[in-house]
């Protein structure tokens, strides 16, 4: 909301207080100050002139050597313009000056003769659109001055950024209320108890909808001419950055940001029948076309203005082309109402068009001003385009509200504000902004917000402006006082915490990706029909296409990171992401919200391998499985001797579409699955435009905290030495070495510590469909040393087992 | 209006959003980093 302080001091006296000590006070109200801007100081260096005589210029028609008079000089200029003639008063740039668009002057010769100078339209001063020809200044002004000083061209614009409860202050006297308030001088205003108490005999309005249309007003002028708005109108609409058009549109315009109430001029003879509907289109009106000249949609909701037989305007948003004011307006009809907010809103997001008009109906228009304002753009009419108007008008409040009445506890106030106020202290704030006060009881305010503050709707608005005029800045800081208690631990939300954590240490580093997703990862990752995650809340009003669903999991979030980053030539990435995944379950539920832990690993084992050390290593399965392992570990889930989750190869049903098949692992926590590793499917990496392996796990933390973890107890330490023997097997290819290495577990002896596979080789020396598995096993006993003896018919009777059951035969 | 009495509950609401906080205290330039997961923003941290 722009205004200047010369408008401002209309209506009320701000003498005294300079423009940074207003926008202060505004911003301290809660009216925030964006910029305060001098107007006119870029035209300091300008000077009023006359012209002393004429002759036309030797060397070209168009141009006229004058003599022009600026104080104590007389100077030779060239000038261009048609209007030139000796004796007008006009404005002159000298050389040295610098003209807005930073055009400079400087003396030269123009066709040969010589120029001292230029003689300047309202355009290139930057002070209107006016070309035409040079600026004319009242006659008698005396030349040599300073221009701006002449023409009284001193006054600075200030920009206020307004919240939306406020649309009582997107007009000039709104803040000059709100001024008022903090000088606690007058407010005067143009017209402030206007009414329509006859009827118009000439034309009629009929409101079917009062719910749309709470308030119309209208009033006929005849016999206007249209013309050009006097400067003082014209130079008023620039400075808060509107276009003076003609006469009648400048008025509208004025009064708008005057009052804030929107007004609209109909050409009355193009108004067929003499009357004013205000409805919603029939179902034979499918379009509308707005004075922009744009043809428009309208629906069944779109509230319109309309004469005896067809729409002639959009309420609240925008007149129409066919009945616009033009130069040959002699009649106008004047409208002066109050919108349905939610409607104008509607309709003005459905034809994409906001205007000033809308913006202030949106917000709320006060519906007690309208006549007011009409009133007083009325009076300007017939002073500025020679307007009569003996018509009565017409004043159509349906939609009047019963009195806002309210009440205002002093106790509550000073409560809840902290500070000691009494009742005449808070009475006297309010009153100074215009809101009505009388006493209740001894404690109580029966308080009257007037109806241009569509904010204040219960008591707590009411103490918020208390608080605001009192002064936030005035309210004495204090610390609550707050009883100090160990609050309750979230044991998930530690648990997250020291997953990161551990991540983050063993080379990771967490992504954040929205919850919000794209449908068609979905595809990408080649779920089945009936896959559980294609079950996806789905965005009513979504932004784009890639943020219209809510993810159900996080691995595709990670798969387009990894893209992101191979774009930025970042290739080596471990990425892993805590967060939530959301199912749907029906329109009546709200949706399942399961914690997810989810990772990548690609590229190089070592981030910036240095090939002396590590010679291209590329991270592989083990890598992601030992990372889950750990992940496991660190919460005490897995560990010597307990196994609270194990990894499993399922049946190919249950193995992840996205998956390469042989490179798979469930994680299962006694038959639940929580979790998935694998390596991704060429397929997948591809449809995300991934030109390198991604190996990922995806894990049900809510299931992992599920889990109990195993506590930390002692094992005394053993006594006696062990004895480490090894076995290897000469195997077919298929036997895979977990089954070794679960036989040697069920085979239950006293005396096996441990075991591990330490070897697997295929190739030669071997035969083609066999391998080599090799099996460390280490032997001990709690209660005495081991003889060679002893582990030999251990070892012996493993060795015949093995062999017996998987075949194959034993490789010295 | 969502069943709290105004009379028994006041109190404060503002929005504290940390990634503005951790904006100014890294100096930060664009909040939008923090959802690229860029590794070359996510390894100086």
């Amino acid at each position: 909301m722009k205004f200047t302080l010369d408008w401002l001091k209309d209506y009320t006296d701000i003498e005294g207080l300079t423009a940074a000590e207003i926008s202060d006070q505004l911003t301290m109200l809660g009216l925030e100050v964006d910029s305060v801007k001098p107007l006119y100081e870029d035209l300091a260096d300008l000077k009023t002139a006359t012209v002393l005589e004429t002759a036309p210029h030797p060397n070209a028609d168009k141009l006229t050597c004058c003599k022009v008079a600026v104080g104590s000089e007389t100077l030779d200029i060239v000038c261009g313009a048609p209007n030139v003639r000796a004796g007008l008063c006009t404005v002159v740039a000298l050389p040295g000056t610098t003209l807005p668009g930073n055009f400079k002057i400087k003396k030269s010769k123009v066709r040969g003769e010589v120029s001292c100078g230029m003689l300047c339209s309202e355009r290139e001063l930057g002070l209107s659109d006016s070309h035409t020809g040079i600026m004319e200044l009242p006659e008698g002004t005396d030349h040599g001055q300073s221009f701006i000083e002449a023409m009284g061209l001193k006054d600075t614009m200030i920009e206020v950024d307004l919240t939306p409860n406020r649309p009582d202050c997107a007009s000039v006297i709104g803040i000059a209320r709100e001024v008022a308030g903090f000088t606690r001088k007058e407010l005067n205003l143009p017209v402030s108890t206007a009414e329509v108490t006859k009827v118009s005999q000439t034309f009629s309005v009929d409101v079917e909808d009062s719910n749309l249309c709470p308030r119309y007003a209208a009033k006929l002028i005849t016999d206007i001419t249209i013309g050009e708005s006097p400067d003082w109108l014209k130079r008023r609409l620039n400075a808060v950055g509107l276009r003076p058009i003609n006469n009648v549109v400048d008025i509208t315009n004025y009064v708008m940001m005057e009052y804030g109430q929107p007004l609209h001029a109909f050409d009355y003879d193009n108004l067929a029948g003499g009357k004013i509907i205000v409805r919603c289109p029939r179902p034979d009106e499918k379009t509308f076309t707005t004075l922009d000249e744009v043809e428009r949609p309208i629906d069944k909701d779109t509230l319109l203005i309309c004469d005896g037989e067809k729409p002639v305007a959009v309420a609240g948003v925008m007149g129409g082309l066919n009945s616009e004011v033009s130069d040959n307006t002699v009649n106008v009809l004047l409208e002066s109402a109050c919108f349905n907010p939610v409607s104008v809103r509607k309709t003005s997001r459905k034809l994409g068009l906001s205007t000033d008009a809308s913006y202030r109906f949106e917000r709320g228009v006060d519906p007690g001003g309208t006549c007011n304002a009409m009133i007083r753009a009325v009076e300007l009419f017939c002073e500025i385009c020679g307007g009569k108007t003996d018509d009565e008008g017409v004043d159509i409040y349906l939609g009047r509200k019963p009195l806002n009445s309210q009440t205002l506890r002093v106790s509550r106030t000073a409560d809840i504000l902290g500070v000691d106020l009494n009742k005449e202290t808070i009475r006297d704030h309010l009153e100074s902004i215009g809101i009505r006060c009388k006493d209740k009881d001894a404690d109580t305010l029966w308080v009257n917000p007037p109806t241009f503050r569509v904010d204040i709707e219960r008591e707590a608005d009411l103490v918020e402006e208390v608080a605001r005029l009192y002064g936030y800045n005035n309210i004495p800081a204090s610390l609550p006082q707050v009883d100090l208690s160990y609050p309750q631990q979230d044991s998930s939300r530690i648990k997250r915490c020291e997953t990161a954590s551990f991540l983050a240490s063993v080379g990771f580093s967490e992504a954040i990706n929205y919850s919000f997703t794209a449908e068609k990862h979905q595809d990408q990752l080649l779920l089945s029909e009936d896959d559980p995650r294609r079950n996806c809340v789905r965005l009513l009003n979504p932004l784009t296409e890639e943020q219209a669903v809510m993810r159900t999991f996080l691995l595709p979030g990670l798969l387009e990171n990894v893209k992101r980053n191979l774009n930025f030539q970042q290739y080596d990435l471990k990425l892993f992401e805590i967060g939530v995944g959301f199912t749907a379950q029906g329109k009546d539920k709200q949706p399942q919200e399961t914690m997810l832990l989810a990772g990548v690993m690609t590229g190089n084992r070592h981030k910036g391998q240095v090939t002396l050390h590590y010679k291209e290593e590329k991270t592989d399965i083990y890598d992601v499985k030992g990372t889950v392992e750990a992940i496991f570990t660190n919460l005490r889930l897995l560990g010597v001797g307990y196994d609270k989750v194990e990894f499993i190869i399922p049946v190919s049903e249950n193995i992840e579409p996205f998956s390469v098949s042989d490179q798979f692992l469930a994680v299962m926590a006694g038959d639940k699955c929580i979790g998935s590793l694998g390596k991704c499917s060429d397929q997948v990496l591809k449809s995300f435009g991934i030109k390198q392996d991604v190996y990922y796990f995806e894990l049900n933390y809510d299931a992992i905290c599920d889990l109990q973890k195993v506590e930390k107890s002692f094992t005394s330490l053993p006594v006696y030495p062990a004895v480490k023997r090894d076995l290897a097997l000469l195997l077919p290819v298929n036997i895979k070495a977990g089954e070794i290495l679960e036989a040697v577990a069920s085979f239950r002896d006293k005396l096996i510590e441990s075991y591990e596979v330490f070897d697997v080789y295929q190739g030669k020396p071997i035969q083609e469909g066999m391998k080599s598995i090799a099996v460390s096993i280490t032997y001990r006993s709690a209660t005495k040393t081991l003889t060679d003896k002893n582990v030999e018919k251990s070892h012996n009777k493993i060795v015949k087992m093995l062999t017996d059951k998987f075949g194959g035969s034993f490789r010295e | 209006m969502v069943g709290y009495d105004p009379d028994k509950f006041s109190g404060f609401a503002f929005g504290l959003g940390i990634e503005r906080i951790a904006m100014l205290k890294y100096g930060i330039n664009d909040i939008r980093l923090y959802y690229e997961n860029d590794m070359r923003f996510l390894s100086q941290f």
